[in-house]
């Protein structure tokens, strides 16, 4: 179906393809794969640090009991 | 200089006014407030713009350190008749005192060396397009700004690259059905959708 003309839209039907459509210009790096790789990396990373913020806990000496 | 002021809109029906300006070099605040764009959102295009937000950020700080930038029209003029084939960088910002951070959109573009204008990175701040209610017309005004720029620096094309996400926009702003990742625009196709664009916006009836 062909676009409709722009010189005959009106102020909302012009402001609603705003709303649809992105105004992005230009290359970025991110992708679709990209979000899901970092996601993945950012999962793996959170759970290594639990990891070893688990392991200083239990290797941590016992602190004196101060009065 | 005098912002350039245009319509947004807020939701469905609400008008707000919004401005566009010329980034002040090295304009520090407003690169750190373009470094800080970016939601969470599992939307491509949503964390696309803040990637372009950023890599907007530093090439306006490596053009300030090792290139040509201009705060106004006038000094992209003056250098250019200085020197005709000169390559000079401008940033334009959207924003309005409204909105939380204040800066809704930008523009990082530049005059390349026989004259025409070359769009590095447009977008629209992440936080306007995830906020209730939506803010839409930010990209529709930078856009206007920019026409309007490269008209009055006698750019015989505008040009940049598309993503899969805006090209039915710019099909649709400049009539141009075959439009892909080459967004080229003319003189003619440039004045054809100011001249519109400031016709509609006279229809905004503010609150």
């Amino acid at each position: 179906m062909p676009e409709k003309n722009f010189q005959v839209m009106s102020l909302d039907e012009i402001y609603d393809l705003d709303a649809e459509t992105s105004p992005n210009l230009g290359r970025s790096v991110v992708s679709t794969e990209g979000i899901a790789r970092h996601s993945k990396q950012l999962a793996e990373l959170i759970r290594d640090l639990g990891r070893e913020i688990a392991a200083d806990k239990n290797s941590a000496p016992a602190q004196p009991k101060t009065v | 200089m005098k912002p350039f002021e245009f319509p947004v809109r807020l939701g469905s029906g609400d008008w707000k006014m919004a401005e566009c300006f010329w980034a002040s070099p090295p304009a520090l605040a407003e690169v750190m407030d373009l470094r800080s764009w970016g939601v969470e959102s599992s939307n491509p295009e949503v964390v696309d713009a803040g990637e372009l937000a950023k890599l907007a950020a530093a090439k306006w700080e490596a053009t300030n350190d090792w290139g040509d930038r201009a705060a106004s029209l006038k000094e992209i003029q003056d250098i250019v008749a200085a020197t005709p084939k000169a390559e000079v960088t401008g940033m334009l910002l959207a924003g309005a005192h409204w909105f939380p951070g204040g800066l809704l959109g930008v523009c990082l573009f530049h005059r390349t060396w026989p004259g025409n204008v070359f769009v590095d990175f447009l977008a629209a701040n992440p936080a306007a397009i995830a906020s209730t209610p939506r803010v839409t017309g930010v990209g529709y005004g930078l856009m206007c700004f920019l026409c309007e720029a490269a008209i009055d620096l006698g750019a015989p094309i505008l040009w940049g690259e598309t993503t899969p996400a805006s090209v039915r926009r710019y099909r649709i702003y400049f009539e141009s059905p075959n439009l892909d990742d080459r967004l080229v625009v003319t003189s003619d196709q440039m004045r054809a959708f100011t001249l519109k664009t400031r016709q509609v916006w006279r229809g905004v009836r503010l609150p």
